[in-house]
């Protein structure tokens, strides 16, 4: 995707005609199961690498410097690549750590308090799971696989509040207490999942990994 | 153990019935007419995943189907104003236009609905005689002796809960290809297992992603401006957090709205969710959706690492 544009349909269209063409012709040539590397040749000089080489900056400079500072930079540095056929004075910037390891310490940061939902304009999010027509056979297994059942309740919790429970834009995942508040459980609302594979990417212990249900199960969108 | 499944043998296996694998399909019918080609897709029917904006532009569609308008492509509300706004918590301010780059102007563009455009598609590729099978997640990868991908499996039933096999229990198919093209999406399953196999991230920074939220909502014509497409940063996010909002009006009084936060924040109690929703009490958001119904929510998770991102594309046996 290109990010300042917001745009990347455009590209994968492209990529899927450049790998369409890669493997018509492979097959026309009478090979199969070998690597298409006109694919990635053609990648390199293809239309859609030109277009990311302009804006290879804005993203990371909006990581470094903050939205305000780094949107200005992002600004100046594409008119860079423009007028300079993709000349930038910073080269080209590195993103460094990938998402999962960006998350920092729950002590680190102060909790938000969001305000309650007006059920006009905002709303909570079983309410939203609803719009989204999300549906799955229940009696099948979880297909948000835990690597180790232990890490939710023993790790992400104490040292991250188990933000599963946060960026899960529908609520898969809960953390359940008795009634006294011991005894923390972790549940998986599989049921939910819009699979927008939040969880496989952002979970700050990596273990957790997203992997197909059962055929016809998710959101249905209608016009989305 | 492998299991004894019946198979299936293909030119090419596409997995994920979205833009990408589509216009994969429908390439190669163009090309050959005579290819054997299967596109397996996990939602209900193709369309029933896809959550974008969207404005697109049409340029890679002007090259695979010029003739889209014609053929009643659902790409009718063009661009027609192009705004971008920095929130504070009660104002804004708009940054001109001139200040962006041409490559950020959205003229020329169109307002859709992708999960409509992608059903659009999908009857193009059937046309061609592609055969595309909704509701078959392809659930696994098929390695042949020499360790290339042959193809994958899909069409998995009636396993519960605890693993053990139910009444209505289907083993699924194998789907052999000369190729196997994988256009899942960000993050998708199969080519997460790929990318460590090969390790195809070798020589790429590690993928970058967003979140994306988005409400579908029909609003007074009186507050509709069919064309107009705004894009917000700041407010509700601190400096620090990366993200921003889209507010695109289309068609018969649709707005569609969505909020992006980037995923590399760090406050682990942030909840991309509950700033969507705060957003849209901005005074600049609220007037548009006052008096107006919410008729769908959803989210999906974006790649954003762009080009130093791009991991290798190739693997014996596919893409």
């Amino acid at each position: 995707m290109n990010v300042p544009r917001i745009k990347g349909t455009h590209n994968a269209m492209r990529s899927g005609m450049m790998a369409a063409e890669a493997a018509a012709a492979a097959i026309a040539a009478g090979r199969m199961r070998d690597e298409l590397t006109d694919y990635q040749d053609g990648y390199a000089t293809s239309a859609v690498r030109k277009e990311l080489v302009k804006v290879r900056n804005a993203k990371p400079l909006l990581s470094r410097f903050g939205t305000s500072i780094g949107g200005f930079l992002g600004i100046l540095d594409m008119w860079t690549t423009t007028l300079l056929g993709g000349f930038s004075l910073f080269g080209t910037l590195k993103h460094g750590k990938s998402d999962a390891e960006a998350t920092e310490s729950a002590s680190k940061h102060k909790k938000i308090e969001y305000p309650k939902p007006d059920g006009v304009i905002s709303f909570d999010k079983s309410s939203s799971v609803y719009l989204s027509n999300t549906n799955h056979e229940e009696d099948q297994p979880v297909h948000l696989k835990l690597t180790d059942p232990s890490v939710p309740i023993r790790v992400n919790l104490p040292e991250y509040g188990e933000p599963a429970r946060l960026y899960c834009p529908v609520g898969v995942y809960e953390v359940l207490y008795d009634d006294d508040g011991s005894n923390p459980r972790f549940q998986i609302n599989a049921q939910n999942c819009i699979h927008c594979k939040t969880c496989d990417i952002k979970d700050p212990s990596q273990n957790i990994n997203w992997v197909t249900p059962e055929g016809g199960g998710g959101p249905n969108y209608p016009m989305m | 153990m492998a299991e004894e499944r019946e198979s299936m043998e293909y030119d090419v296996v596409i997995v994920g019935a979205g833009p990408a694998g589509l216009s994969a399909a429908i390439r190669l019918k163009q090309i050959s007419p005579d290819l054997t080609i299967a596109v397996l897709e996990k939602g209900a029917e193709a369309g029933a995943h896809i959550l974008s904006g969207a404005v697109i532009d049409p340029v890679a569609l002007n090259d695979l189907i010029p003739d889209w308008k014609a053929r009643g492509a659902p790409i009718e509300t063009e661009v027609t104003k192009d705004e971008y706004l920095f929130l504070g918590p009660a104002g804004s301010a708009a940054l001109p236009s001139f200040l962006m780059p041409p490559l950020m102007h959205n003229h020329g563009n169109y307002v859709v609905s992708l999960g409509m455009v992608t059903r659009w598609l999908a009857t193009q590729a059937e046309e061609l005689g592609v055969e595309i099978y909704p509701g078959f997640p392809a659930s696994e990868l098929v390695f042949d002796e020499s360790g290339a991908v042959k193809g994958v499996v899909a069409g998995v039933f009636g396993v519960a809960r605890d693993g053990h096999k139910k009444g209505d229990y289907q083993p699924g198919m194998e789907l052999h290809g000369k190729y196997v093209l994988i256009a899942e999406g960000a993050r998708g399953s199969l080519a997460k297992q790929l990318l460590a196999r090969f390790d195809l991230g070798a020589e790429s920074e590690p993928q970058k992603f967003g979140i994306g939220l988005k409400e579908l909502w029909e609003v007074p014509q009186e507050r509709h401006r069919p064309g107009l497409v705004q894009h917000c940063v700041g407010w509700p996010l601190d400096d620090k957090t990366g993200g921003g909002a889209f507010i695109y009006h289309w068609g018969d009084r649709l707005v569609s709205i969505g909020y992006v936060v980037h995923l590399n924040y760090r406050n682990p109690w942030l909840s991309p969710f509950d700033e969507f929703q705060r957003f849209k009490q901005h005074p600049i958001v609220r007037p548009t959706l006052e008096g107006g119904k919410r008729l769908a929510y959803g989210g999906r998770a974006i790649t954003e690492g762009g080009l130093q991102s791009v991991p290798k594309l190739t693997f014996p046996g596919g893409r």
